[in-house]
């Protein structure tokens, strides 16, 4: 990990929630970007372009996946990791959230230990095949 | 060695006989040809010498002559000269024919004489002659010498030794002939003194040897005729005489004989005599035996029924046993343990005879037992019977049971009393064991035809009183006897129908054909085989054309060498149609179960509604935007052969409101049924062409809410049915009902579905929260906490986990009611799953202080969803913790069972009562023994287990004893796939 923290944008309608994820984020010396909603999300992912990004699916305006697949279409966020989380379980959410592009998944409620161990993954596969920064 | 017979010996002496008469006959015979002979030969002698002699004088005339002219010159003398030289060569000639050529010395002689003679007249006389005339001067010298006169001596010389060798000849001859003639004479006189000598002597031996014999036989003969038999003749003499005095004392031995066998004979035939005066008059009884019998046979087939009979045999027996009293009891099996009733009494007062008589109760009850006559003497005993008014002893009785050969039962039995000492006879006896099987017969067939009377009066009651019309047919299905039920049925009097042919009269003109085949097989089976009921259904037709579903039971019965058929009919229309109408209520709601889609429940039911309620095609109309119906479906039987220009009409276009019949019931929403009626119109029409007789719309739904009109056609030309268009009606409204139903369950469906995505996002939410920030505490990331702080805050944890489990089975619960339960396939390796959830078990075992124990083997991979089934081994163990008291122990086990993988969990907890066992897998429910306890749950995790289960191809099983233990088994096939399941929501209803 570079010393420079690496940004996380969170995205959750829930405070409460956002909250504890951002904490849990904060607390493993990341520097985080917090969304209400998912119009929110996507803006401040556009603006902010963080390093990952955390979206929670059922959001009003925007869900997750929607958000997504903005940012899948979009040059500058296409390769930008996203990490989905949802109270859904279920197959067919679990197959529209791939085939819109997040990168992984996890349910809530979550395991602080499982989202951090999913965030590094995903940040070391970042750092190692993406260009250096 | 044969003796020579008479016959031989008589032709010997008589040939020897004519032997000896011929021999002398021979004898003398020959003699006289000899004699003959001898005086033939010496008259040839003579000859020859007569001949000699005369040549000798022309050869002396010859010399005469020539010696004459010689000297004289005169030519007379030679006259006798030239007669000789004329003569000479004859007279030689004779001499020599004389002599036999045999006698060759005589012959030479006489040919040499002969020979001297030519060559003395040619050489010497000749030229002496010829001399002479020219010189008989040197014809005298000449003769002078003397040659001539020894030339003539010479011949001269000859002649005298042929003359006397010719005469020595003549001598001897004469002398052979006169012995030949004293021979001769000397046989003829022998065969004359000798033959009347040798006859004589052949008629003596011919009298002895034949004439005695005779005579001596024949006065044996007279002997014996005259009776004589002791009369023999000597056996002597020869040949057929011997053999003939032989055959007669043979004879005459065997005659003897004869005589002394008849008159032994004779004795014994006086002896039989008596014996065959006894038989006749054996015979005469016997006669009289037979007369009774044949009475009493001929009174038997006199009477017919029952009762008279009786009476008549009581009699007829009563008299040939000379009995005093007696009864008679017949078969009547209305009561088998007295199967005998009264029939006829005889000497006993009537009242005080027992009026049936039981089984097996005494003599006669014997008598039946052993099927004999059986009789009994009581002499000197005090029983007595009550006859003629008073109490008589009775001394003998004897009993009879009359059998058939086939029959069980005694057709009857009589008994029979004496009172006087007198037993029964043995002829009597006799006499009435033959004639009981003819009684037996008698009876059974009296007890039998009023037994048929009996049911001919109750068959008669039956048929007239029955709700049944009774129609009799014969066997070319014509028609009998009929009831007036038949006529209400049917609507023909009885002189309309009786005479006609059922199918012609009765039978709808297209079941014709179908209903002879059927009753010529009744008839042909009935010829075959046992008569048996037969029931048939079929349409008949009405007088006034309509038609009605009969049943028809045919019963064959034989009558008079002919098979008639007894049939019984009922209107069973109503019936039938009941039926049909439950039946295609059934059917429609088995469709409307199974499918759920509207359209594609028209195809089904349309089917249906023809195949149950008997309608030949079906129509679906629905009104369209365009205000007019069209066809949304049909279906007709495939029997309906030209049904095809109706469906075109059905499908080319639509139906105004108000035209046609489903136009019709359209507009007045009410149904219609009517007769089908070509000049209707081209639909009509192509119906009648169809075959098709009926038709029938119904509206289904009503108003606004009409789903359409169902348009039925149908063979029969049936009347209307009120109750089959309510049925049609109610069906309609079962449609539309569960058309609404559906809807409404759509929208349940997709309700609960939101619902459940509610629960599973709204739920989990502030769980997230509540879980998040308890960990953050414990984790001392808020300050620390005390120890007490923290013991409450790991309740709170626990309990937070618990609702989270919770949710995450309502969910799973959710998904499988809603199909959509989706197993991942992945290779699964149920021994791992097996050792970790065991791993994960142990902490909380430790806690409760339960021992776990696995006892996995290795086991092939199987293709399956490893979460889920480690869900399904997680809750077995949870399950079997939770229900197992400290100190017991919880069992995992895993092993290969053929194609199967065997998964259990055994422990020793407290059981679940059998009753409750079947439903142990039921979503919510909860064992009574866990709701007693307390123990926490909702009754989700065994119904989850089995939906795992089931959707691995495997079966959930549990075994359990109340108070030892319970164990759940699972087994899972190897090939296991996992079922997909087909969610029957539409898609849009899933969104969750």
């Amino acid at each position: 990990m570079s010393d420079v923290p690496a940004r996380i944008l969170v995205a959750d309608n829930d405070e409460d929630v956002l909250a504890l994820v951002a904490f849990r984020l904060r607390r493993a010396g990341y520097e985080v970007l917090l969304a209400r909603d998912g119009d929110e999300a996507l803006a401040q992912a556009r603006a902010e372009l963080p390093d990952l990004c955390v979206l929670d699916v059922m959001m009003p305006g925007l869900t997750g996946v929607e958000v997504t697949q903005r940012l899948r279409s979009d040059e500058s966020t296409r390769t930008l990791p996203v990490i989905l989380l949802t109270a859904r379980v279920q197959e067919a959410d679990l197959v529209r959230g791939y085939a819109a592009g997040a990168n992984a998944y996890v349910r809530k409620p979550f395991d602080a230990k499982a989202l951090r161990t999913q965030v590094e993954t995903l940040l070391a596969e970042r750092d190692g095949d993406g260009p250096a920064g | 060695m044969r003796r020579r017979g008479l016959n031989a010996r008589l032709i010997a002496g008589a040939a020897v006989l004519l032997l000896l008469i011929a021999g002398a006959f021979t004898l003398t015979v020959t003699g006289i040809d000899r004699l003959h002979g001898a005086n033939r030969e010496l008259q040839r002698s003579l000859q020859r010498i007569s001949a000699a002699d005369d040549f000798e004088r022309l050869a002396i005339d010859l010399e005469t002559g020539m010696r004459g002219y010689l000297i004289t010159r005169d030519p007379r003398f030679l006259q006798p000269y030239d007669a000789a030289v004329l003569r000479l060569p004859a007279a030689g000639r004779a001499l020599l024919g004389s002599i036999p050529l045999a006698a060759t010395t005589r012959r030479q002689l006489a040919q040499d004489v002969i020979a001297d003679i030519d060559a003395y007249v040619r050489g010497y006389v000749a030229s002496q002659i010829a001399l002479t005339r020219r010189d008989p001067a040197a014809a005298r010298q000449a003769a002078a010498v003397g040659e001539g006169k020894r030339q003539v001596d010479h011949i001269r010389a000859d002649f005298t030794r042929l003359d006397g060798i010719e005469r020595a000849n003549a001598a001897r001859i004469r002398r052979d002939s006169d012995d030949a003639s004293s021979r001769a004479l000397l046989f003829a006189l022998l065969g004359l003194a000798i033959c009347p000598l040798l006859v004589l002597l052949f008629a003596g031996y011919l009298s002895r040897l034949v004439v005695l014999p005779i005579r001596r036989v024949a006065a044996a003969a007279i002997r014996v005729a005259s009776g004589d038999l002791g009369g023999r003749v000597p056996e002597s003499g020869r040949g057929e005489a011997v053999a003939l005095a032989r055959s007669f004392n043979t004879m005459s031995e065997t005659l003897q004989q004869s005589r002394d066998e008849l008159e032994s004979q004779n004795a014994e035939l006086e002896a039989q005599q008596g014996e065959l005066e006894r038989a006749l008059d054996a015979l005469a009884d016997e006669k009289q035996r037979n007369e009774r019998y044949h009475e009493v046979v001929a009174h038997i087939s006199s009477e017919a029924a029952v009762e008279p009979l009786a009476e008549l045999l009581l009699r007829d027996l009563g008299e040939i046993l000379e009995a005093d009293a007696g009864t008679l009891y017949v078969l009547d099996v209305s009561d088998f343990a007295a199967p005998h009733v009264l029939a006829a009494v005889s000497g006993f007062e009537r009242d005080r005879v027992p009026q049936r008589l039981a089984a097996n109760a005494g003599l006669a009850g014997r008598a039946l037992a052993e099927r004999r006559i059986v009789q009994a003497s009581h002499e000197g005993t005090e029983l007595r019977i009550s006859a003629f008014g008073a109490d008589v002893p009775v001394q003998h009785e004897l009993h009879v049971p009359f059998f058939n050969s086939t029959g069980e039962h005694a057709a009857g039995i009589a008994s029979f009393v004496r009172s006087a000492d007198r037993p029964f006879t043995p002829s009597q006896l006799e006499l009435l064991a033959g004639l009981s099987e003819s009684v037996a017969i008698g009876l059974s067939r009296s007890l039998t035809f009023e037994y048929a009377q009996h049911h001919a009066r109750v068959n008669q009651a039956v048929i007239e009183t029955a709700q049944d019309a009774y129609i009799g047919v014969d066997e070319d299905a014509t028609i009998v006897a009929w009831t007036p039920q038949a006529q209400t049925l049917f609507g023909y009097g009885e002189e309309e129908a009786i005479g006609r042919s059922i199918p012609e009269l009765l039978v709808p003109e297209r079941h014709r054909a179908e209903y002879v085949a059927s009753h010529r097989r009744l008839v042909s089976e009935a010829h075959q085989a046992a008569s048996v009921t037969h029931r048939f259904e079929l349409y008949a037709q009405h007088k006034d054309h309509h038609e009605f579903l009969i049943e028809l039971s045919v019963a064959p019965v034989r009558v008079a060498g002919r098979w008639r058929l007894n049939g019984f009919v009922r209107d069973i229309t109503g019936r039938v149609d009941r039926d049909r109408e439950r039946d295609a209520r059934a059917a429609v709601s088995r469709i409307l179960a199974e499918r759920k889609g509207v359209q594609e429940l028209i195809d089904p039911v349309l089917q249906a509604l023809g195949e149950a309620l008997h309608w030949q095609l079906v129509v679906f109309w629905t009104p369209a935007d365009d205000g007019r119906l069209h066809c949304r479906g049909i279906w007709h039987d495939p029997r309906v052969a030209q049904s095809q220009k109706l469906e075109e009409l059905t499908q080319a276009s639509g139906l105004e409101r108000g035209e046609g019949q489903p136009g019709w019931a359209w507009s007045a929403e009410s149904p219609r049924w009517s007769l089908v009626r070509a000049e209707e119109g081209p639909r009509s029409r192509a119906a009648a062409a169809a075959g098709l007789r009926a038709s029938a719309s119904v509206p289904i739904g009503a108003g606004r809410q009409l789903l359409g009109v169902l348009e039925f056609f149908r063979w029969e030309a049936r009347a209307p049915d009120e109750e089959l268009l309510e049925t049609l009606a109610a069906i309609s409204d079962l449609v539309v009902e569960v058309t609404e139903r559906r809807r409404a369950e759509q929208e349940a469906e997709r309700l609960k579905n939101e619902f459940f995505a509610l629960v599973s996002h709204e739920l989990r939410t502030p769980l997230t929260s509540i879980v998040g920030y308890l960990e953050l505490v414990l984790e001392r990331e808020a300050g620390d906490v005390t120890e007490q702080q923290e013991r409450f805050l790991g309740i709170v944890e626990r309990n937070a986990r618990r609702l989270q489990r919770l949710v995450g089975d309502l969910l799973f619960v959710a998904q499988v009611e809603a199909g959509t339960l989706n197993l991942e396939r992945r290779r699964a390796q149920l021994e791992t799953i097996v050792r970790d959830a065991v791993a994960a078990a142990l902490p909380r075992a430790e806690q409760l202080q339960v021992t776990v124990l696995a006892d996995a083997e290795p086991v092939p991979e199987i293709e399956g969803d490893p979460d889920r089934l480690g869900q399904l081994v997680d809750n077995l163990i949870s399950n079997a913790l939770k229900f197992t008291p400290a100190g017991g122990s919880v069992t995992v086990a895993l092993h290969r069972s053929g194609g199967m993988l065997e998964l259990s969990v055994t422990d020793t907890g407290i059981g679940i009562p059998a009753a409750e066992q079947a439903r142990l897998f039921d979503r919510f429910f909860r064992a009574s023994t866990a709701v007693e306890r307390e123990i926490p749950g909702i009754g989700l995790g065994l119904s989850i287990c089995r939906a795992i289960a089931d959707g691995h191809g495997g079966r959930i099983e549990v075994e359990s004893t109340v108070g030892a233990g319970t164990t759940f088994r699972v087994t899972l096939p190897l090939d296991a796939r996992v079922v997909p399941r087909q969610p029957h929501l539409p898609s849009g209803a899933r969104e969750a």
